[in-house]
């Protein structure tokens, strides 16, 4: 198994996530590795990628995983064959597949939006916390303090937030969102970036590493 | 690292149509003395399919001191982002305004197209009239098969190309280095007398008598330009690589261009004659190159009838170890029913299949050329029954010159046969499905139906009542074109200059994505065509063999007396035979090409 961390940005980062799988099938096949397929009527490429990450946001930790054997050098190689906005950045070859859509629980994302920094300073994690927002054409109020682990203001502008991840899940912009209509924050102007994820409490590139202890 | 506005992640649909990065898009930082914007008028998933722009992409490309770029019609949600945010069209691959560009080119697949001309132009503050864009803006270019009638748009376009671009334009961006700091007219009048197939509208003019057009001054024909070596001819092996799912997402492969069965209800069966193939060898290079460098897992063979290819048992010999140890597939669209090959299609994951008799009987299909028999039907549908399909589509036309209800009964005839011979066979795990569409004829300019009318509400509601009533039973679906979406693009297909101010008319009473049958109202047009005072009886009515039409002044190189033959040979249900077998002397052979 060979998995690549990559980075998705602009403008790969407007792909929705099944072009995103296209986009690296293909990829993947420009760079003519010996890959394996699905059996049956329709074989597919065994590819398999991480939980998908919202439409617009930037990420420098995104993973895909083919069932695949090359000598080359995978890194250069997957990078000459992609798409302006994806970057692979390193690579493991494991064993066994390190199934990160499912084993990644946690993510960790860089917001910068002015005043949140300020906004936030003093929120505990852990606590009661009930965010409302807009699904279906209906507002939601839900209590997602299980699912925010960590929130640590850098500067008055810039927070870290550790959340939910995969199939328990908090999506960045939508706390981002709440935020700014709570504390009367421009939403436009802000920017997130998702930079890390985690398996449990292990960093992904470490639990992968390291997959035979797991 | 670049941000996107949140907002606009909020309002637009699918946003990676407008910011490119695909992989295969060439260098956009080379240093270069024209900018070009090639442009579709509509979506990026039908524009990007497109080969013709595709191919001239990346030829533009190629070129010393030529960038081009692409756009296509934004949906709504973008226009409307664009306006809220007081910004204009851009390009896809540097976001640069379209009105800073030297060139703004137009493909025009079809007419109903036409109306996203002004969409795009107005998003791009740049102003509808050609007469009122004056030194600042580009030069708005018009090619692709519309053109071979291209006076509706006569007023709103400077420069229209009718043919195949491949060689010509090279020329021409090379040439207008030399103009680029000169007055746009020196550069128009230079076009106009170097390049036969450059119609400039403004040098010519509509003489009329008595209210019928008559002439077009002294001007000189414009002739379509046709490649002669199509296998030596340039095609970009690297493509650019759509990101999105795109309406053809495959590699494409041209097997060669014009259609040797002369269907004279075609128009493409006669604007892109001759016959030009390419040589196996070469469409083999193509299509290796097309899917190692794109990483396609889909290969089409493409052409107007791709069975006719002489060299396609070769080829599918040579590519099936390529195809076969690198997991792609391939389609070969447009077959025709008398060269279907059910040993081909048993190798194809697709699960239904699609047979065009166009006509319901022998008589008229011997009326339009169509040239197959019923033994090519019955033999090709029963081959695929064998192979296991047991979904099978049927395009047919209403509405064809002679046609009765004995030709509309005897589309139910068929297909009542086809359902009885699947049920005569040992029985598929699956039910039978067979679908029915029914378009209506458009006698289009260039063919030999060009005189004909095109056929009345009564009669086409009738027919279709007709057929939904006797096809609406089980295992069989039936649909049909609404017959004011056919009526327009009939109007804008055989109009003239008279139908510009209604254009435009109707893009200002809201008509745009109007191939699109959710977007099309014809009230638009309809309205259109009472206010600006056109008789659209007269334009879709039946023409006089010697009355002059508004695409006399251009030439596709089949000769007007040839056309006339054809008609006269379609009124009497003789058959033509396709120009493999024979030279039935349309007039290409003058021009040097044909043996």
């Amino acid at each position: 198994m060979i998995t690549i961390k990559y980075k998705k940005i602009y403008p790969a980062n407007l792909l929705p996530h099944v072009d995103t799988l296209r986009a690296l099938q293909r990829i993947w096949r420009r760079i003519g590795a010996n890959t394996n397929y699905s059996q049956g009527f329709n074989p597919h490429m065994l590819l398999y990628m991480s939980p998908p990450l919202t439409l617009g946001l930037s990420s420098l930790c995104e993973y895909m995983t083919v069932d695949a054997e090359t000598d080359c050098d995978v890194i250069s190689k997957f990078n000459a064959n992609a798409p302006q906005g994806i970057t692979a950045m390193k690579v493991f070859i494991t064993a066994k597949n390190p199934n990160t859509a499912g084993k990644i629980t946690k993510a960790e994302y860089e917001i910068n939006c002015h005043g949140l920094g300020k906004a936030v300073q003093n929120f505990t994690a852990g606590k009661s916390y009930v965010i409302s927002y807009e699904e279906k054409g209906e507002t939601v109020n839900k209590d997602v303090a299980d699912r925010i682990f960590s929130v640590k203001s850098t500067n008055d502008d810039i927070v870290t937030v550790i959340l939910a991840y995969g199939n328990l899940n908090l999506k960045a912009d939508r706390l981002l969102r709440y935020w700014c209509a709570e504390y009367g924050l421009d939403y436009n102007s802000a920017e997130i970036i998702k930079k890390n994820t985690f398996c449990g409490d292990i960093p992904t590139d470490e639990y992968i590493e390291n997959l035979d202890k797991y | 690292m670049k941000k996107i506005d949140n907002n606009l992640l909020d309002s637009v649909k699918n946003p990676a149509r407008y910011f490119g990065g695909e992989y295969g898009t060439p260098n956009m930082d080379k240093p270069c003395d024209v900018r070009f914007c090639l442009c579709v008028p509509d979506s990026y998933e039908v524009g990007m399919s497109n080969l013709g722009t595709k191919i001239l992409y990346h030829l533009f490309n190629e070129i010393d001191g030529v960038v081009c770029e692409r756009c296509y019609a934004p949906w709504l949600d973008y226009a409307e982002y664009l306006k809220s945010n007081n910004q204009t069209l851009h390009s896809l691959e540097t976001q640069k305004p379209l009105k800073e560009f030297d060139f703004v080119g137009f493909s025009f697949q079809f007419e109903l197209g036409y109306t996203n001309l002004f969409y795009m132009l107005e998003l791009s503050g740049i102003p509808f009239l050609s007469s009122e864009r004056g030194e600042d803006f580009p030069f708005i270019v018009a090619g692709g098969p519309c053109c071979v009638n291209p006076e509706p748009i006569y007023k709103f376009i400077d420069i229209i190309f009718v043919g195949e671009g491949e060689e010509i334009w090279p020329k021409i961006l090379t040439d207008y280095k030399r103009f680029k700091d000169r007055k746009k007219d020196e550069f128009l009048e230079y076009l106009h007398l170097t390049y036969d197939c450059i119609y400039i509208p403004k040098f010519y003019e509509n003489e009329h008598k008595d209210g019928k057009l008559v002439g077009f001054g002294d001007k000189k024909i414009i002739k379509k330009y046709k490649i002669k070596d199509l296998d030596h001819s340039f095609y970009p092996v690297n493509q650019i690589v759509p990101n999105i799912e795109i309406v053809h997402d495959r590699a494409v492969a041209e097997l060669f261009r014009g259609c040797y069965n002369g269907c004279r209800f075609c128009q493409a069966g006669y604007i892109y004659r001759p016959v030009r193939q390419r040589k196996v060898d070469t469409v083999l290079n193509i299509s290796k190159g097309l899917c190692d460098l794109g990483g396609f897992d889909e290969l089409s063979l493409n052409s107007l009838s791709s069975g006719d290819y002489e060299g396609l048992p070769e080829l599918i010999d040579k590519l099936k170890p390529y195809t076969e140890s690198n997991r792609i597939q391939i389609s070969l669209p447009s077959l025709r029913l008398d060269s279907f090959e059910g040993a081909f299609a048993d190798q194809n994951r697709r699960s239904s299949l699609t047979f065009a008799p166009e006509a319901g009987t022998q008589r008229l299909r011997d009326v339009i050329n169509k040239n197959i028999t019923e033994d090519d039907i019955f033999g090709s549908v029963s081959q695929a029954f064998d192979k296991g399909f047991s979904t099978v589509k049927f395009y047919f036309m209403i509405g064809l010159p002679t046609e009765t209800m004995e030709d509309v009964q005897g589309i139910v005839d068929l297909v009542y046969r086809i359902k009885q011979m699947y049920y005569s066979k040992p029985r598929s795990a699956k039910g039978l499905r067979i679908s029915v569409s029914v378009s209506t004829f458009i006698p289009k300019p260039f063919t030999p139906f060009q005189w004909e009318a095109f056929d009345t509400r009564e009669n086409i509601n009738e027919k279709q009542k007709y057929l939904y009533d006797k096809l609406n039973v089980k295992n069989i679906s039936v649909s049909w074109h609404d017959y004011d979406n056919s009526l327009t693009e009939a109007v804008l297909a055989r109009g003239g200059r008279e139908l510009a101010d209604c254009l435009l008319y109707a893009y200002k009473l809201g008509a745009r994505f109007d191939a699109w049958s959710e977007y099309f109202k014809y009230d638009n047009y309809k309205q259109a065509f009472e206010h600006c005072g056109v008789d659209i009886n007269s334009i879709v009515g039946k023409k006089d063999e010697n009355d002059v039409l508004p695409w006399d002044f251009i030439s596709v190189g089949v000769d007007k007396e040839f056309l006339i033959r054809e008609k006269k040979l379609a009124y009497q249900a003789v058959t033509t035979p396709p120009c493999s077998k024979q030279c039935n002397g349309c007039g290409l052979k003058k021009e040097g090409f044909c043996k």
